[in-house]
């Protein structure tokens, strides 16, 4: 199995196999376009991302790596949150920030699934709460005007969520 | 950097933003022709979801165009409504190590990325901070990172996950959440209201119209089934107001009105498909303002009707296919004979429990709609006779008929049929049994395409019969409840000629043993499909099946056979009386239920009961209404 280098933001390399690389667009893309073989040993930069997470996102790939492609966006087919695999919800028992570190390097690197997933657990997260209870979980500042406020306050349409 | 700039076309290239998303890359080619020829033009799109990032770059033919574009005045930029700006094109460091890396990479992380390594200083710079919808997050220190870090499309992606009253929320959550999730909308093609509700709680008008407001325009299909029951006439002003592009809407249970629906027809004019199932306040002249202008309207569903005549049909468009008319009451003959002129090219028509139409209106029927695949009859219509009846053969292109619970079928009306509707293949003549007999269903052999055939409670089918009818080996899905003749020969029959056999539903049969269950066994691990079996009632005991375990085939253990409808029942028990056998028989299966549900297997069983329940009651459960009953013991 060829093995592939990867450089983390912070210098880190990570020696993978070529076919778990693959999984991240981007990463395939380059090499691609690189034209690139194996005995080349230069390691692949990845400058957005950092060891931690880069770690992670080795770690996910690994376990999905015999996966099926995943299915094209069908804009007519309903959104479901609640089909996360075991495996992915005990690994993305992580606080916020390593979860949304992660959405920002699958999005870059362009990992669909774990894309997905990391999106879909972020949307549990949102589900059935108000707005103040969002704003609380997130740590978003309220940046309404009160006059703002108001108006939505009495076009509240969504009255029977609270 | 100036030789690679060129390889670029750099010094021919500006860079546009703030863009409306409506603009293609067409009409922004289009648009920036008047400066000079355009050499290619390319909408930065996101990777997801194809969606324009509002930005895109604009290869000229000359340098000296591009100065122009530079030097063009606001005016002169203007294009649905927005400014764009235009700015010289530079390279990205990163262009050096993946070609054309400019044009897939996201905006935002190179935003984030440059403050987070300032010395990358000649990265493209293209994000414009008045670019709408783009805001551009700044990530001070790595261990910040909070959702808002994430950009609009991701925050999108997030949010077009949710249900749709979590994104109304999110809305108020903060500005930035409020423009996001309003541009999620854009992608809401379709609308429904299932899973949505706690009890006691629903659907409301004011909720309706302020989801309707925001993603109207965009709905193909509206599904308000689920949830009518606290909308008004209002729901039906507010979506002809708000959605003009419906196709496919389903008002089942919504008190519509005439009015409202006639303003529906006026501003939905694209519709397709239309369900009104139990709009009881819709009467012939709504109906009639509202297909006067939905010419294109293919499909239409009134059932439980109580008030239309049918004098609205001369209306129908032209590419009416189907209409489900069961159960509307008051249908009169001379309605469906307009319908019938109408629309000779009709595919399908509904007319179970029509209690006023005649033998006349079959006869139309036949005559004009040659078409006519499906066509269901069932249950009670007490003025069509078999001399109507007889006439079914002459819709050659048949395919669906349903007549179950039709006491005016008899042999004859089979022979018709039989005869004159060669590529019939799904055929219910259940509960037909009081005037066909076991010569009328062995006629049957002639359709040879018979896929799908329910003959439950022909209690005078013999084996002899379904020999035969298993001898063309096509059927699919069979179903014989309580039809006590059957015995072990005709499902063996049924098991080694029908190889595609996926649905057996014998319940009820008392003289099928596990003989047949062997035999079943035996064709299966042969062909290894997979198949259903319904054994309830029969003389396989539950311990017979205590150590199944074969891959192919699934049983169901209880009796989905109905005691009142079984047309034998005085034959074997004569003193019987209806109440008390409901009850018993109800009793029973409670107690099969605690039983099962006690266990893991038991909870699969349960499931397929439920499921089968369902479909029981779908078929039967009208079987049970009082009139019915008053008319069989009568007999």
């Amino acid at each position: 199995m060829p093995q592939i280098k990867l450089q983390s933001s912070d210098g880190e390399s990570f020696e993978i196999d070529l076919e778990v690389a693959r999984q991240s667009v981007t990463i395939k893309t380059m090499l691609e376009d690189l034209g690139w073989d194996e005995s080349d040993d230069d390691p692949v930069p990845l400058p957005n991302v950092n060891a931690a997470i880069l770690k992670k996102v080795v770690q996910w790939a690994t376990f999905h790596k015999d996966d099926p492609p995943p299915p094209e966006d069908d804009e007519n087919k309903e959104k479901r949150t609640d089909d996360i695999c075991t495996w992915d919800a005990e690994f993305l028992k992580v606080d916020q920030g390593t979860l949304f570190e992660l959405i920002l390097a699958a999005n870059y690197l362009d990992i669909k699934g774990l894309l997905d997933v990391t999106c879909k657990t972020v949307a549990n997260m949102i589900k059935g709460k108000s707005p103040e209870e969002i704003r609380k979980t997130f740590n978003i500042k309220n940046d309404f005007t009160p006059a703002e406020e108001e108006q939505m306050m009495s076009c509240n349409c969504s009255a029977t969520m609270e | 950097m100036a030789n690679e700039g060129d390889r670029f076309n750099l010094s021919r290239k500006v860079f546009v933003g703030n863009i409306s998303y409506r603009v293609s890359q067409k009409r922004l080619e289009t648009f920036f022709s008047k400066f000079g020829e355009v050499e290619y033009c390319y909408v930065v799109k996101d990777h997801i979801k194809k969606w324009s990032k509002g930005i895109a770059f604009v290869t000229f033919a000359s340098k000296e165009d591009v100065q122009k574009a530079l030097a063009a005045t606001e005016d002169d930029l203007n294009l649905y409504g927005r400014t764009m700006r235009v700015k010289p094109a530079e390279e990205s460091k990163r262009v050096s190590y993946v070609e054309g890396w400019q044009q897939k990479t996201d905006l935002d992380t190179i935003e984030s990325l440059e403050s987070k390594d300032s010395e990358n200083t000649d990265e493209l710079k293209m994000v414009d901070d008045t670019t709408n919808g783009l805001s551009t997050i700044k990530v001070d220190d790595s261990s910040t990172v909070n959702i808002n870090s994430l950009c609009d499309d991701t925050l999108i992606l997030i949010l077009s996950h949710l249900p749709v009253l979590d994104r109304l929320n999110a809305e108020k959550v903060c500005q930035r959440w409020r423009d996001v999730a309003l541009r999620c909308w854009t992608y809401q093609k379709s609308l429904h209201f299932r899973n949505m509700f706690k009890r006691f709680e629903g659907l409301r008008d004011k909720l309706l119209s302020s989801l309707l407001h925001r993603c109207g325009v965009y709905l193909k299909e509206l599904d308000l089934s689920a949830s009518p029951r606290l909308l008004t006439d209002i729901a039906v002003d507010v979506i002809a107001e708000n959605c003009p592009a419906l196709q496919k809407l389903d008002l089942s249970g919504v008190a519509v009105t005439d009015i409202s629906l006639r303003n529906l027809g006026v501003k939905c004019t694209n519709l397709k498909w239309i369900a009104l199932q139990k709009s009881f306040y819709v009467g012939d002249k709504g109906l009639s303002w509202f297909l006067q202008n939905c010419v294109n309207l293919e499909y239409l569903d009134v059932q439980g009707n109580a008030k239309i005549q049918g004098d609205l049909f001369h209306k129908c468009g032209p590419n009416l296919k189907t209409v489900i008319l069961n159960e509307c009451n008051k249908l009169k003959d001379f309605g469906v004979s307009k319908l019938c002129y109408r629309c000779k090219n009709l595919e399908e028509i509904q007319l179970s429990d029509c209690l006023s139409i005649t033998d006349k209106c079959i006869r139309n029927l036949t005559q004009e709609c040659k078409e006519l695949r499906i066509f269901h009859l069932a249950r009670i219509v007490p003025h069509v006779t078999a001399d109507g009846l007889v006439n079914l053969g002459k819709l050659t292109k048949m395919e669906e008929l349903n007549l179950s619970g039709n006491t005016s079928v008899n042999d004859e009306v089979l022979s018709a049929v039989v005869n004159g509707c060669l590529n019939l293949n799904k055929l219910d003549i259940s509960g037909c049994h009081r005037h066909v007999t076991d010569n009328g269903v062995r006629q049957l052999v002639k359709c040879s395409d018979l896929t799908n055939l329910n003959i439950s409670y022909l209690y005078k089918v013999t084996d002899e019969t379904i020999e035969l009818l298993s001898s063309n080996g096509k059927l699919q899905q069979f179903t014989a409840r309580a039809c006590s003749n059957i015995s072990d020969k005709g499902v063996k029959a049924l098991c080694m000629f029908c190889c595609d056999l996926e649905l057996l539903d014998v319940s009820g049969c008392f003289d099928v043993t596990r003989y047949a269950l062997h035999n079943v066994i035996q064709s299966r691990s042969d062909t290894r499909k997979y198949i259903m079996l319904c054994l309830g009632g029969t003389s396989i005991e539950e311990e017979d099946l205590d150590n199944f375990n074969y891959e192919y085939i699934k049983i169901n253990v209880h009796d989905l056979s109905m005691q009142h409808l079984k047309g034998d029942r005085d034959l074997i028990l004569p003193a019987a009386d209806d109440y008390d056998d409901e009850e018993e028989d109800h009793d029973g299966d409670a107690d099969i239920l605690e039983s099962f549900t006690g266990t893991a297997a038991g909870a699969e069983f349960y499931d397929e009961w439920n499921m089968y329940d369902d479909d029981f009651n779908d078929d039967f459960l009208e079987n049970d209404d009082p009139l019915e009953r008053d008319r069989w013991e009568m007999s």
